[in-house]
């Protein structure tokens, strides 16, 4: 059973064609990243995916349901690509990672500590979000997620704004999720880092449809972009 | 001494319970960007009250029939319009402020009309009392129950959704104490100032707050403390009106925080 499964799923905004015949797959377990040129579809597929947008056409299955029958969506994580309605809010980012515990019994400030441990800011748990910078706002909302230990994670850029080392730091807790078997589905626009890890698959998003992209791809790509930084087409 | 009179223990009970739902409601709408609403929903207020006096219904009564009707109204409006959710509260308020000015020219007694436009604590009656003692018996014991999702709807309505929190519900909710918090407070401390009680302690608070709880804690203390001086400054200085006095005396806090905040920085600056 694939945790999601989209076949030929088409998409417009008021007759604008976006998405046109998008199939994929990700699995229990497995990273796939989604890459692909500004205003592709990519944040759009990814609210088609928790169900906030209606397709025109295909079909989209969680866990082996239809979206439109898939009620447990506690299973499903979900990180916004845009932040600015969480960015000045008067709450404490303790307050705000212990919102991913919602429901749930148990010691749960405990499980926000670890959390906020995970993405070294364990620190910072009771400044007011608003005011830290914008890297350590993805990483709280990092750790709300976590915190949350859902079976699907759809993060949308996830790495905007993170240094190196915590980029790194990330793809290791997401790296160790997936062992732990949950499946992740993230927005990138940085692929060089598929070069150095086995794991996980990446695909593109351009002109509405999606291919995978392949190793020696993958390395054209990476020196296409050296030779052309800040050009790099895919 | 001033709670010989049963007026004044009438305004003062009425009072400090709207001083303390009215900033906790307004903590909610400040931060879904809707600080506007006290405002639309007090001015369709006025109406009710115009409606109220002219056919012979307790105007509180008519005033809170027209919050909760124009609260829906917005609601469903900001369904519809969803890139610019603020015009649909300025509509309303147009809305009830033209109804309210169309009606008024009927009512038989323009002074009862307009001492709900800054709030009479003389002529507050024992239902009033009543009514503003269940709204706030109401409203409490919501944000009891409720403290969590409330919280989560307002900082992420997407992924209160995902986790399983009625967000429909919870946004009727709100809406529904925010229409008869408006009511009830309109009474003492006016319509037109009503929107002030609802944001003022809340800008205040905002600056001093470590905490979402917090902030909201302490815009309760604050707008108590300018409820009780508007009280007690428009009992002893002769013809100052209580929701006006209320007002200023919030204007007048939040620009000395303001500026005590700037200060204080200044200095550390300058210490380094
Ligand atoms: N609410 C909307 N109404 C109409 N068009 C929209 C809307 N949201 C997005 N679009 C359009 O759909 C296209 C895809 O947007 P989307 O946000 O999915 O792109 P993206 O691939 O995530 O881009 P980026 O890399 O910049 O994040 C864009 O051309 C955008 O203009
Ligand atoms: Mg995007």
């Amino acid at each position: 059973m694939n945790t999601i499964e989209i076949k030929n799923l088409s998409f417009d905004y008021n007759g604008l064609c976006l998405l046109d015949g998008v199939s994929l797959e990700v699995k229990r377990g497995e990273l796939v990243r989604l890459t692909g040129p500004n205003g592709s579809g990519k944040s759009t597929l990814l609210k088609l995916i928790i169900g906030e947008l209606q397709p025109k056409g295909g079909r989209i299955r969680l866990f082996g349901q239809d979206i439109s029958a898939f009620r447990d969506w506690r299973k499903v994580g979900y990180l916004t690509q845009n932040k600015a309605g969480q960015a000045n809010f008067p709450a404490s980012a303790m307050e705000v990672v212990m919102t991913g515990l919602y429901g749930e019994k148990g010691n749960l400030r405990g499980r926000a500590l670890e959390a906020l441990k995970l993405v070294g800011m364990e620190g910072h748990k009771d400044a007011l979000i608003g005011r830290l910078s914008g890297g350590q706002l993805q990483r709280i909302m990092m750790a709300r997620l976590l915190a949350a230990r859902h079976e699907l994670l759809l993060l949308d850029e996830p790495m905007a704004g993170l240094d190196a080392e915590a980029c790194e730091m990330m793809y290791g807790i997401l790296f160790r999720l997936a062992e732990e078997g949950a499946a992740c589905l993230m927005v990138s626009h940085d692929i060089s880092w598929r070069a150095h890890i086995p794991r996980g698959r990446t695909l593109c998003l351009e002109y509405g449809s999606v291919v995978e992209l392949g190793r020696e791809q993958l390395a054209r790509e990476m020196e296409n972009r050296h030779a052309h930084p800040g050009r790099a087409k895919v | 001494m001033i709670f010989q009179y049963t007026y004044m223990q009438r305004a003062f009970a009425v009072g400090i319970l709207v001083a303390i739902i009215t900033p906790m409601i307004g903590m909610i709408v400040v931060t879904k960007r809707l600080s506007m609403i006290g405002d639309a929903l007090s001015h369709s207020s006025l109406a009710g009250v115009a409606a109220g006096l002219l056919f012979g219904i307790n105007p509180v009564i008519g005033a809170a029939m027209a919050c909760v009707a124009s609260a829906l109204c917005i609601e469903a409006m900001r369904k519809r319009i969803t890139k610019f959710s603020e015009m649909s509260v300025a509509i309303i308020m147009s809305a009830g402020i033209g109804l309210a000015g169309v009606l008024s020219g009927y009512v038989k007694s323009p002074m009862s009309f307009n001492s709900f436009f800054f709030g009479s604590f003389v002529s507050i009656d024992r239902e009033e009392v009543w009514f503003a003692v269940a709204v706030a018996a109401l409203v409490l014991s919501c944000f009891f129950l409720f403290y969590r999702q409330f919280f989560y709807v307002v900082f992420d309505e997407r992924a209160a959704r995902l986790s399983g929190v009625k967000v429909g519900v919870v946004n009727f909710l709100i809406t529904m104490l925010t229409a008869v918090t408006v009511s009830a407070a309109a009474r003492v401390v006016g319509a037109l100032i009503v929107s002030s009680l609802m944001v003022i302690p809340v800008a205040c608070s905002m600056q001093l707050g470590k905490s979402f709880k917090a902030t909201m804690a302490i815009s309760v203390l604050f707008s108590l403390a300018f409820t009780l001086a508007g009280l007690f400054l428009s009992f002893y200085v002769s013809g100052l009106k209580t929701g006006g006095a209320i007002a200023l005396v919030g204007v007048l806090c939040f620009a000395a925080i303001f500026a005590f905040r700037k200060f204080a920085e200044k200095i550390k600056i300058q210490i380094r």
